[in-house]
């Protein structure tokens, strides 16, 4: 024999053009089984990620949470190179020892530069390394039509 | 000469063209000139639009002849009749005179015979799903699962419309089919009403569509007027970092659940989720590539020009459409004030962890405009309130939502 659904049952004689009433019985019914499923996936959900998150408390993970709202990193940005994120890195990592040290730069550059300059230079050299000067290039246009390059390539002509 | 002349004019497509073509032309223009210029869900109007017109065109060799009264295709049916005729001429054969010779009539059709069987057999929604679940991120859902209750409470939509179409004088079926609508799902509105109501296929799947493309406008009046300025701003706790088992968990769970209690959307949940699975698990590069590009791109093609070539003008253009298209908005409506009002009530049970409203509307399941538009309408009156990724946990549990609502009404009127 044929187990015949439950719900099936219940609304089996719901006609071809219901009444008023039945049409609203039929909906109360429709909305309670749509509750009731993802109702219970809520309750489900719930007791698995209480179980993750106690597994997570167990093995030390520290989660460090994001304050409230913050913006998320914005979906186009490109992704960094690894080179910026040696870079950048060895920016912190010098920074922290406090051995980078520039001699004598032009004022009109802002101090993050000098930082990634003399990371750049830490990367390049590995190892302990004096910059006497860092002055800005004004003749030779070489890098800047290679970054315009570089940006027009990213960009797919229609 | 002339007689000629106008007799070979009989045989073209010229004697065969009605003004209800003509007028179903200016349709499909329109639709074309929403997707074209304006931008609305183009990657379904075009196509919609497009088959739209190649169906009030004349054409040989496109679909079948096959046309029921009620305009449904019966698209590649290879028609076996069986015809007991006695045969004088092989009666010698038999002594008893009992012999019979068999007649097999065959229906052939054209190229979207073929295609269109996609839809009458249900494998184009289901197979959408797919690439929807491989292109889906589920975790903000995980992370914050209560929002599930605002993918549920914009269902609301569905089944007052239901009860407005009955109304109209709809019978209980048409009316699951139209109420569908409000779900804002379009795969699952072809996928229901392919099963209950296919003679009302091409003005739900067009309406479905171009209301899901009008969400930006559609939307943000009700989300205000539902919504005070002090709830517009309110912050909600950052989503916590979900794993990657948990995600793997959750595609399982969801299927196992949704199957158990809603047998006759199993199709479509059962795609949905292995087309997560596949994503989350990482081990299945090539097959997910392949549903969020080639196999999805092609079913949409499929699927928009088989949806538009049932806008035959002698089923569209009744008065039944428009009575659809105007209980589209309805449904539409409800659905956004169903989810909005059940985040409020949320906030009223749960003051300490307050969820904005606005997310609400999202529970609507046109992914993922429906949570962009959440995001923009907060960031209106607070800049720096990001609301994107808690607007697509009730986005994404409204797909969840309407395949459930979808299967109750096929367990209860399709069989």
């Amino acid at each position: 024999m044929t187990a015949i659904h439950p719900v099936r049952l219940m609304l089996a004689t719901l006609p071809e053009y219901p009444r008023f009433s039945e049409s609203i019985a039929y909906q109360l019914s429709g909305l309670l089984v749509v509750f009731v499923a993802l109702g219970g996936l809520w309750a489900l959900l719930e007791v698995i990620g209480a179980c993750f998150r106690c597994a997570d408390r167990k093995v030390g993970t520290v989660l460090v949470e994001p304050p409230a709202s913050a913006p998320p990193p914005p979906v186009d940005a490109p992704v960094m190179a690894p080179l910026t994120c040696a870079l950048i890195s060895a920016t912190v990592h010098a920074a922290s020892q406090g051995r980078a040290r520039i001699l004598s730069a032009t004022p009109e550059a802002p101090p993050v530069t000098y930082a990634i300059i003399a990371a750049a230079v830490h990367c390049m050299f590995e190892g302990r390394v004096r910059i006497v000067s860092v002055s800005p290039v004004h003749s030779d246009p070489s890098w800047a039509r290679e970054g315009r390059r570089d940006i027009f390539s990213s960009h797919r002509i229609r | 000469m002339f007689t000629g002349f106008f007799d070979y004019l009989q045989t073209t497509g010229f004697a065969l063209l009605t003004w209800k073509m003509l007028v179903m032309w200016a349709v499909s223009g329109v639709l074309l000139w929403l997707a074209i210029r304006k931008g609305f869900e183009p990657l379904l109007l075009v196509p919609i639009a497009f088959g739209a017109l190649v169906a009030n065109l004349p054409t040989r060799g496109v679909m079948s002849s096959e046309l029921r009264p009620d305009g449904v295709y019966e698209t590649a049916t290879f028609t076996v009749e069986g015809h007991g005729v006695a045969s004088p001429e092989i009666a010698g054969a038999a002594p008893s005179g009992g012999s019979q010779r068999v007649r097999i009539t065959r229906v052939e059709g054209g190229l979207y015979d073929f295609i269109s069987q996609g839809v009458k057999l249900e494998l184009f929604p289901p197979l959408i799903f797919l690439g929807v679940g491989a292109l889906t991120d589920f975790g903000p859902l995980i992370a914050m699962p209560r929002t599930l209750l605002l993918g549920a409470a914009a269902q609301l939509g569905l089944f007052i419309t239901f009860m407005g179409a009955n109304l109209l004088g709809f019978t209980a079926k048409q009316s699951a089919s139209i109420g569908i609508i409000g779900g804002a799902d379009g795969p699952t509105a072809i996928f229901l009403s392919n099963k209950l109501a296919p003679e009302l296929l091409g003005a739900v799947a067009v309406a479905a569509y171009s209301y899901m493309s009008l969400v930006p406008l559609i939307q943000p009046p009700i989300m205000r007027l539902l919504t005070t300025k002090k709830e517009r701003v309110i912050r909600m706790r950052s989503l916590r970092p979900v794993s990657k088992l948990e995600k793997l968990i959750f595609a399982l769970v969801v299927m196992i659940v949704c199957v158990l209690l809603v047998p006759d959307a199993s199709a479509l949940i059962v795609m949905l989720m292995l087309g997560n699975f596949l994503r989350e698990c990482a081990v299945t590069e090539r097959l997910v590539k392949a549903s969020q590009n080639e196999i999805i791109n092609v079913l949409t093609l499929f699927l928009g020009t088989s949806v538009g070539l049932t806008m035959a003008a002698e089923s569209f253009l009744a008065p039944a459409t428009l009575k659809i298209i105007g209980l589209g908005v309805v449904a539409f409506a409800f659905s956004t004030a169903g989810g909005v009002l059940c985040a409020k009530l949320m906030n009223v049970l749960s003051p300490g962890n307050p969820v904005n409203p606005l997310i609400g509307s999202a529970g609507v399941s046109a992914v993922p405009m429906a949570a962009r538009v959440s995001h923009v309408e907060g960031q209106r009156y607070d800049k720096t309130n990001y609301l994107l990724m808690h607007a697509m946990g009730p986005n994404v549990a409204g797909v969840i939502g309407t395949a459930v609502a979808a299967g109750y009404f096929i367990s209860t009127l399709g069989h």
